[in-house]
């Protein structure tokens, strides 16, 4: 009934599912690259020593914090 | 003015787009799947997207460990992961082996393997790129008399 002049419709149908499986592959493929590549850097991440507890910031740091916001943050007055 | 496009509306097209083609696999239920062709198939893309990218993301975890101060445990490890995609692709194309489909020798399966890597990605981005633009067309400017 679906048959062409250049394709009968089973080439057609194995086609198409050659294709998904060729897609499904593919994205299997790196998606399992991906995993692999994310599970190397936990693994390295994990084994790094903490950071150290820093001390809370001082007066005089507060202050140049304080300054950067003013100078990024709060745009034009209103008139 | 056009409404908001939600997910669910980009899924119906996406299933409108792939309907013809779904009605005409459905509807060939004489025919049979030659599912080894399929699994090999399959396997083959697999293995060969795999070993590109690991090779790709090596470079990455160089960029990483420089980050790092330059361990060198992240890019070893993912040096391994991708000479055991080599390793597996070597082994599985021997003549006679799983991999093999119609070519003559490992080389020219390797070949069609990287080839057919190169068209299906080609495709895939090209696909994702007609549907960003395709995305674009949708937009405009924002009603300022709805606010």
């Amino acid at each position: 009934m679906f048959n062409g002049s250049s394709m009968t419709s089973d080439e057609f149908h194995n086609s198409i599912l050659l294709a998904a499986s060729d897609i499904l592959g593919f994205i299997s493929g790196v998606g399992l690259t991906i995993l692999v590549f994310g599970l190397t850097i936990w693994q390295y991440e994990r084994k790094r020593p903490g950071l150290d507890r820093l001390p809370p910031p001082d007066q005089e740091q507060l202050n140049i914090a304080a300054e950067i916001v003013r100078n990024n943050i709060g745009g034009e007055e209103d008139e | 003015m056009n409404e908001r496009i939600t997910p669910l509306r980009l899924v119906i097209a996406g299933l409108l787009f792939l309907l013809p083609t779904l009605i005409l696999v459905l509807l060939s239920k004489g025919s049979v799947y030659d599912s080894e062709r399929g699994l090999i198939r399959f396997a083959n893309a697999f293995l060969t997207s795999y070993t590109l990218a690991s090779i790709f993301l090596v470079l990455n975890m160089f960029q990483y460990s420089k980050s790092r101060r330059q361990p060198t445990a992240p890019w070893v490890s993912m040096v391994f992961a991708a000479i055991l995609g080599v390793l597996v692709t070597f082994l599985l194309t021997a003549q006679g082996g799983f991999l093999m489909e119609e070519n003559g020798s490992r080389r020219a399966q390797i070949l069609y393997n990287l080839i057919h890597f190169i068209v299906s990605s080609l495709a895939i981005m090209v696909a994702i790129g007609i549907t960003v633009l395709i995305s674009f067309v949708n937009l405009e400017a924002k009603d300022e008399n709805k606010s």
